[in-house]
């Protein structure tokens, strides 16, 4: 009678001892298939993709933010800090942006920035970085280091000598041959073709009041040489806000030693005066629309073409008309209304009874007043099947995005948003615990008013631990964020969940599954 | 005897492994208010150095702390903020989800275009708070918190080089 009775409580507490959930001290204790983790046998899923992983950790900690490749089963993290020490020749300063991506994370580009002046040390992530130090005060040209950070790596950059450099000459007029009156009021500043790092410091060539251009004829620039055999050098206004001046890029050789001399640079080829274009916005329905963004980007005149005028975002004269100043040519308008407006961003050039047109030219001695109609927002209904609460997200796609919009998630898990034409990601972060979110771009560019079911992908739960140190001593992290990036086959990764790590350096995230 | 022994055992072992044991979050049983925490930003630096031919730049509280379920949070976010400019440009309440302290979405972001400024310095704060108090008597406007209820803060001063180029 004892035996069977022992038996069968025995078979009980095995069934129940290894469930998900139990407590357990040993992965035996738990069913197979299911991990001891803290205490507590899990059932881990099966993150869809590829997942990467980067742990930000919390500003009061000592160590620095980090990032681990793809790994199965309960993860365990050690966080060490990677940095780069240096001292910068002659104890000036800089300022020191750091480019890169964090190592395993593929297409997720990250920038740092700081001031260092003599010694400096700066935290990074381990993998590959382009390090530029701008002088400051400006002058030498820029110093550009490229380094791959191992974990855990502190590296000595040593003694940082600002790069030999060369000199460049040029002589800045209005236009060689129809006025070669000396000109102002633009910026050089020279560039490598090879990966588009800054080569030198900002020439500015500033214009007394009245517009006079003092100091020399010619104009002289130290640059550092390039990768290749070219330099990009190039020209555009100093005046961002009411800009009279092309942007344009000359490519030149580096050939010999020596000075390089462009001779005489035309700062304002094309045109020698603006015209004020007054921009109308109004929505579809008419209706004049204030405190908008107009700006105006000249098309280029052909493919071998480098010049482009960029105007500054238009004065608003009276409701809903702006004001812009614009060389001759053919430009591109665009407008970005306020927030609450019944209008998406956009540009279309109305002009008469004609149709609208993408572009409009300026053409020289004639004001010209335009109307913009903005498209009415495109209406992005759906429901996520399932889900009660929480937050829907479309994130720009990195080509043909509009602004991006979000939205509370209703209790039935219907949404509705209004957002500019475009070509977005679809973000849907349940707000159940436990729920994964729903990351995936949407099947096609939105131009017209769409609605779309969508079935929550299956949960996949992921635990771990984040250490301290690479010596397995056992400090936990609390506080970190860590995040879980999903790569891709090109392009930048998704980010497809978060979570912050307990006080025993404990963390959980369920992402989506298979 | 034997029997009973077992039974007696069992009794005390088998309610112990059917109700699981929910992780209790630090701060919710102490009575209290646990104020928010902002866990990360982007970006990292206080000071930003940009062009006004970048066109604009984005700030991010990449994720926001607080253990107390009830509590809805509310991110204000103010450029320049001083008298005569007390008005948020953005504000987003995040009342949504809840695991272990953190709300969906986790934080919050703002796209400062330059042309909506002249300034060459542009003061942008966030100012995150479990309970705002409404009395524009009190200050500093629109960044004072309720009684009982906390406010943090982050900011970035940016620079902004009023010239047509974006140094990457």
């Amino acid at each position: 009678m004892i035996r069977p009775l022992a038996l069968a409580l025995l078979l009980l507490l095995a069934g129940c001892g290894g469930g998900p959930g139990a407590d357990c001290t040993y992965p035996t204790d738990c069913d197979e298939g299911l991990a001891c983790f803290a205490g507590t046998c899990h059932e881990l899923g099966e993150p869809a993709g590829t997942i990467a992983w980067e742990v930000l950790p919390p500003s009061s900690s000592p160590l620095g933010p980090a990032s681990f490749p793809p790994a199965e089963g309960p993860l365990a993290f050690s966080l060490c800090r990677s940095s780069v020490r240096g001292t910068l020749e002659g104890g000036g300063g800089a300022l020191l942006v750091a480019r890169g991506e964090p190592a395993s994370i593929a297409g997720h580009e990250v920038r740092f920035e700081r001031h260092v002046r003599g010694e400096f040390t700066m935290d990074l992530p381990p993998g590959a970085w382009t390090l530029t130090f701008q002088p400051d005060p400006p002058g030498p040209p820029p110093l550009i280091k490229r380094v791959q950070l191992a974990r855990c790596e502190q590296r000595e950059l040593s003694l940082l000598e600002w790069p030999a450099d060369r000199v460049l000459r040029l002589r800045p007029v209005i236009d060689p041959e129809r006025d070669p009156r000396q000109a102002c009021g633009a910026f050089v500043r020279v560039y490598d073709p090879a990966g588009g790092a800054p080569l030198s410091s900002r020439l500015e060539l500033r214009s007394r009041p009245g517009g006079a251009c003092p100091g020399p004829a010619e104009s002289t620039l130290r640059f550092a040489p390039p990768a290749g055999d070219e330099i990009e050098v190039r020209i555009g206004p100093l005046d961002a806000v009411l800009p009279t001046l092309p942007e344009q890029t000359l490519r030149v050789k580096v050939e010999g030693e020596g000075d390089l001399n462009l001779g005489p640079v035309a700062l304002n080829p094309g045109a020698l005066a603006l015209e004020r274009v007054l921009v109308a916005v109004s929505d579809v329905g008419g209706q004049a629309i204030s405190r908008a963004i107009v700006t105006a980007e000249s098309v280029p005149a052909g493919e071998e073409s480098s010049i482009r005028f960029r105007s500054g975002a238009g004065r608003e004269v009276e409701a809903g008309r702006y004001e812009l100043w614009l060389m001759p040519g053919r430009y591109r308008f665009r407008a970005i209304p306020p927030e609450g407006a019944d209008a998406a961003a956009g540009g279309c050039v109305v002009v008469g009874d004609r149709a609208c047109e993408s572009t409009h030219a300026v053409v020289a001695e004639r004001p010209a007043s335009v109307s913009l109609a903005l498209p009415r927002p495109v209406r992005f209904r759906g429901s996520a099947d399932g889900v009660s609460g929480g937050t829907v997200e479309l994130r720009p796609a990195r080509e043909g995005g509009g602004r991006s919009s979000t939205a509370p998630l209703s209790a039935d898990g219907r949404w509705d948003l209004a957002v500019d034409p475009g070509n977005y990601d679809l973000v849907l972060r349940p707000s159940a615990p436990a729920t994964p979110w729903l990351v995936r771009p949407l099947s096609a560019p939105l131009v017209a008013d769409a609605e779309e079911e969508v079935s929550m992908p299956e949960p996949a739960l992921v635990i771990g631990t984040l250490w301290e140190g690479d010596t397995g001593e056992t400090l936990p992290v609390a506080g970190a964020l860590v995040r879980a990036w999903r790569l891709a086959a090109e392009g930048p990764p998704h980010l497809v969940g978060e979570a912050v790590s307990r006080a025993d350096g404990t963390f959980s995230l369920v992402l989506p599954g298979n | 005897m034997r029997a009973l022994s077992i039974l007696v055992a069992a009794g005390l072992l088998l309610p112990a492994c059917l109700v699981p044991q929910p992780l209790v979050p630090g701060g919710e049983d102490s009575g209290l208010d646990d104020p928010p925490r902002i866990l990360g930003r982007s970006p990292e630096a206080s000071v930003v150095h940009t062009q006004r031919g970048c066109g604009r730049q984005r700030f991010e509280l990449l994720a926001i702390e607080d253990m107390d379920e009830e509590d809805s949070i509310e991110v204000r976010w103010f450029v320049n903020y001083q008298q005569g400019n007390v008005e948020p440009v953005r504000v987003a309440r995040i009342t949504t989800g809840f695991q272990d302290g953190i709300r969906s979405p986790p934080g919050d972001g703002l796209d400062v275009f330059f042309s909506q400024y002249e300034d060459q310095v542009l003061v942008v704060e966030a100012v995150v708070s479990d309970g705002f108090d409404s009395d524009p008597g009190r200050s500093p406007v629109n960044r004072v918190p309720l009684a009982g209820k906390a406010v943090t803060h982050t900011g970035w001063t940016v620079f902004v080089e009023s010239v047509q180029e974006c140094l990457p």
